[in-house]
């Protein structure tokens, strides 16, 4: 046994200067953990290339920011606010017998009737206008403008409280049905004034889209509301330079009575044609002539009175006409024709009376539950007041008619007993100077009607803000992007140095790995053995 | 040594990379923007230094409005300036012509916002003020647009030009002006009591202009004397010495021409005699329509809840009826004031005796009558006569003393007038600042923002690959290690 042992030690027994080469099957436990030390040094070996890394990484996420901002840039939307600066009529009494007026407070149009029609603004008609006052850059359909154009109506403050309170009384559930009786009755009411927006990008989605510089599209917004302004004092403003009647009297052709009665009608309509206007309008002082409607009213009148009519009566008492016998002839045609009026609107108002006489109106009995007793009303139809109403104009007019009348039977007795018809010819001086009077202050009128009409005080119905809305710069508008991106830039830079130092730890523990497989592939392992 | 020289390498190539990126986003930014961007601009900003221009109002008191600017007479003044009359036209100028007020920036925004705050229900109690301001001061911008061959220095000048039109207008529309009276009447043409009228309708309208100008700008002075003044002296022109010429004329029944004077109001008064009649009827008629017209009885219902009121429509026929009687009532009474009025002038021509036509003819013919003038002696004739040419020569020396004494007024008006539009409207009133020209031009600030935009991208394309592949060739070569 002792010997056996020993062989056993003897075949065990190394060569001397032989290397042994232990292989552990069990590595050491410090081999699992991470050398921070290592890992450390690595970071700052590492450093230079991490600064390369963050300044790459920042400028990519700079870059991304502001291509992430160009193509989710919003169009650019201006906007505008605009007032109604019109007057309009307003019945102070039930019976629309008393208007006042005043500037329009609410969406009412300027007849005083309607309401106004704000879209309108997107009608083709203002588009084209609009677009036919400005030059832009890129050409733009009309189609394409409209759908880019919004309205925003603003409600009366009391209609907000109004809707306040209804909007309160229905998060109450003990008083949500009285708000949604309440909700039934009420109607939104909007003031004077509206938004009116216009966003950049024309063109449906199939198409590409046009992009204005944003000054453009302010002028354009511009553009827009000055020619809805246009269309409104085109469709509403009722004001016109009064007729021309008197330039196309023809003095020297006509005879001298002729060409006065037309002078004088049509003067006559003149200062009816001021009368009528409007109080602004009457009171408006021209900066070119310094005066006022009302003036020249008075200067009208005082004309007829002053000029015309003292010629005309002495043409008119002394018959100083040049064709005396077709002037007769005429006057009596005239005279016929207004005493066959006078009977028909005679007649007329005799058959009228009679209708009114018999005429019987609508009866109302009403009877209540607590009383037996029915109570009685009369209930005058349409039909009946039109009547009334339209005797009382043939009233008017059998006046005027015997007025006319009256005049002509003057006037033909004159003629009659006129003499020389040469006499005429004496009074056409100072008909020429009459005409020319007439016709001067015809100008004066129709000047100072065509002075209002270009004037601001007129031609402005709505008030426009300037287009506001404005696209950030570039650099402030993509700031937040470029911060936001940028930092993702710097984070991963940070990710990937830390990456990049502590990699090798794990990648030192796999090549200790490596090491321990070797031994086991029975190639290495045979070499390591003859080793 | 090795790995400083591949170093200088990557970053050798990295610039490379980088500046052709850079280049070609150069040339590519400026190919479009000389496509693009041809559009030149001359602009000046406009200031209204007057208070009411707070108020949209010139001070006149008339409203102005900046778009004049672009008026047919402004654009028109400007082209002859420019000598460009024949080159363009004011409407091939116009759609070029950009004008706009400037607001302060953010109130639109404040408007929204309190449009949206008061929508949620929150503070209701924000005013809202946007549509009641007007800005003061105004771009006005001329593009080059309806000619790009145009000019710098002539695109400058017609701006420049255009803005001194507007200056010019505006000193003329924004001013106060005297009414001129209208150049057709020849005052002695007339008769006496006709040139009177006329008179009085000219004092009329300087002392009601006066009140008008001394309400608007009540501390005004020239010398010590307002419009107040002016006011006070025309009232007292037409009460004391028109009246009294007037009276003189009247009662003496001085006339250039009795018979005809005579003829108008005897044909007047008939016209009025014979309005009155015609009225008097409809009158009459209107009553019995009144009358036989029934207004409907109103019942009122009451229930425990509500009252209820059922009536005919009956009232609002019923009250035009009445306004139009009322009105026709008056026009009654007006019409015998003025049959009055013409009685009292036919009495003092024909010094009150016979009847209406036998004065008309009588004073058509010969005046005095003849059958008057019978028991009346020669001496005594001829010292009547002698006293009216007497009273006539006062009367035409008075008015001229009176024409003397309206055109004294009419002077000191206009003076008064003139000194407060020089107040008023003067170099400051329109301050245009100068004329900028922009140009889209290599070095101009919009060329560079367009570089950066295009330039950009390509650079950081660039760069980003050059990492890439510094990244793939310091691995390869850490794996070739």
């Amino acid at each position: 046994m002792e010997k056996q042992t020993e062989r056993k030690d003897e075949g065990l027994t190394l060569p001397k200067d032989t290397q042994i080469n232990l292989v552990m099957n069990n590595p050491d436990p410090e081999e699992d953990t991470i050398d921070l030390g290592r890992v450390f040094r690595r970071f700052k070996e590492k450093t230079r290339i991490f600064v390369w890394l963050l300044l790459g990484c920042l400028v990519a996420g700079i870059g991304a920011g502001i291509l992430f901002y160009q193509i989710n840039k919003k169009p650019l939307t201006v906007s505008s606010v605009v007032t109604l600066r019109y007057y309009v009529e307003e019945a102070v009494n039930e019976e629309k017998e008393v208007v006042e007026r005043h500037r329009a407070t609410d969406l009412t149009a300027p007849d005083g009737v309607t309401q106004l029609d704000l879209n309108q603004i997107s009608s083709s008609y203002v588009l084209r206008n609009a677009l036919s006052n400005i030059e832009l850059s890129k050409d733009i359909s009309l189609s394409a403008l409209q759908e880019q154009i919004t309205i925003q109506r603003i409600p009366t403050e009391e209609s907000r409280r109004e809707q306040e309170m209804i909007n309160s009384m229905l998060e109450n559930n003990s008083t949500a049905g009285q708000a949604y009786a309440r909700a039934q009755d009420f109607e939104i009411e909007y003031g004077n004034r509206f938004i009116v927006s216009l966003t950049n990008g024309f063109g449906d989605e199939k198409s590409v889209k046009i992009y204005l510089e944003d000054e453009e599209l302010r002028a354009l917004l511009d553009r827009i509301l000055f020619a809805y302004n246009d269309y409104l004092v085109k469709n509403y403003g009722l004001l016109a330079v009064p007729s021309d009647e008197i330039s196309i009297i023809d003095i020297n052709s006509l005879d001298t009575i002729e060409s006065l009665r037309l002078l004088r009608d049509a003067m006559k309509n003149l200062t009816a044609f001021c009368e009528e206007q409007k109080e602004e309008i009457r009171t408006y002082r021209s900066w070119k002539s310094g005066a006022t409607l009302e003036e020249l009213e008075r200067r009208a009148e005082l004309v007829q009175d002053v000029s015309l009519d003292y010629l005309y009566t002495h043409v008119y008492n002394n018959g100083l006409v040049r064709e005396p016998e077709s002037m007769l002839t005429l006057y009596q045609y005239e005279l016929r024709n207004a005493e066959s009026e006078l009977n028909r609107v005679n007649e007329n108002i005799t058959a009228v009376q009679q209708i009114l006489n018999t005429y019987k109106n609508d009866e109302i009995y009403v009877t209540t539950q607590e009383s037996d007793a029915a109570k009685y009303t009369n209930h005058t139809t349409d039909y009946y007041n039109e009547l009334v109403l339209s005797q009382t104009e043939n009233y008017k007019k059998a006046a005027e008619l015997k007025l006319t009348i009256s005049e002509l039977q003057g006037l033909i007795a004159n003629l009659k007993a006129a003499g020389d018809p040469g006499k005429a010819e004496d009074v056409s001086g100072e008909l020429q100077k009459v005409f020319t009077v007439c016709e001067g202050i015809y100008k004066e009128i129709s000047d100072h009607i065509a002075e209002i009409l270009e004037s601001p005080f007129y031609r402005k119905f709505t008030e426009a803000s300037v287009a506001q809305g404005k696209t950030e710069s570039f650099i402030t508008g993509s700031m937040k992007n470029m911060i936001m991106f940028g930092a993702v830039g710097a984070v991963l830079a940070l990710a990937l140095w830390f990456f990049s130092a502590l990699a090798p730890e794990f990648r030192h523990g796999d090549e200790e790995e490596e090491k321990q497989k070797k031994p086991e592939d029975p190639e290495e392992g045979k070499g390591a053995a003859e080793v | 040594m090795k790995n400083t020289g591949r170093k200088t390498h990557w970053l050798r190539t990295t610039l490379i990379v980088l500046i052709l990126c850079g280049l070609v986003g150069v040339v590519i930014a400026g190919i479009g923007f000389t496509k693009t961007a041809s559009v030149h601009y001359a602009s000046s900003v406009l200031e209204m230094n007057f208070s009411a221009a707070a108020n949209g109002l010139a001070p006149n008191g008339n409203p102005f409005d900046i778009q004049d600017i672009a008026s047919e007479e402004v654009l028109r003044k400007a082209l002859e300036a420019s000598s460009l009359s024949d080159a363009y036209t004011p409407e091939q100028i116009r759609p070029s012509l950009q004008i706009r007020g400037i607001y302060p920036e953010n109130l639109l925004e404040n408007y929204t916002k309190n449009i949206s705050i008061v929508n949620n229900t929150n503070a209701g109690n924000d005013v809202l003020t946007i549509g009641d301001y007007h800005p003061t001061s105004f771009s006005v911008t001329l593009s080059n647009t309806f000619d790009t061959s145009v000019s710098r220095d002539r695109l400058t000048s017609l701006l420049e030009n255009i803005l001194a039109a507007y200056k010019a207008y505006f000193a003329q529309a924004g001013a106060d002006r005297q009414e001129t009276g209208t150049s057709v009447f020849t005052i002695t043409d007339y008769d006496y009591i006709h040139q009177l009228s006329l008179i009085r309708e000219r004092l009329t309208n300087v002392e009601s202009h006066a009140k008008e100008m001394s309400k608007r700008n009540p501390d005004f002075r020239l010398n010590g004397k307002g419009f107040d003044d002016i006011s006070v002296r025309t009232a007292n022109l037409i009460a004391g010495d028109l009246s009294r010429i007037e009276s003189t004329v009247t009662v003496n029944a001085l006339s250039k021409d009795k018979g005809r004077l005579l003829e108008q109001y005897q044909y007047m008064l008939n016209r009025q005699n014979d309005t009155l009649k015609s009225k008097k009827e409809i009158l009459e008629k209107m009553d019995k329509l009144i009358e036989s017209y029934g207004k409907n009885a109103t019942i009122y219902i009451s229930t425990s809840s509500s009252l209820n009121e059922i009536r005919g429509n009956s009232s609002a026929t019923y009250d035009k009826i009445v306004t139009e009687r009322k009105k026709i009532a008056e026009e009654i009474t007006g019409i015998q004031k003025s049959i009055e009025g013409y009685q009292k002038k036919i009495a003092d021509i024909t010094g009150g005796n016979g009847t209406a036509e036998q004065k008309v003819t009588e004073a058509a013919g010969e005046l005095p009558s003849d059958a008057a003038a019978a028991g009346v002696s020669e001496g005594e004739k001829e010292q009547t006569a002698a006293q009216d040419e007497a009273i006539l020569k006062k009367v035409e020396a008075d008015l001229d003393l009176l024409i003397s004494k309206e055109r004294k007024i009419v002077e000191d008006f206009d003076a008064l007038l003139q000194a407060e539009n020089a107040e008023q409207i003067n170099d400051l009133t329109v301050r245009a600042s100068t004329v900028q020209y922009k140009a889209p031009s290599f070095f101009s600030g919009a060329f560079l923002i367009r570089v950066v935009k295009t330039a950009g991208p390509f650079c950081m394309i660039g760069f980003v690959v050059c990492m890439l592949l510094i990244f793939i060739s310091r691995r390869k070569e850490e794996k070739s290690k």
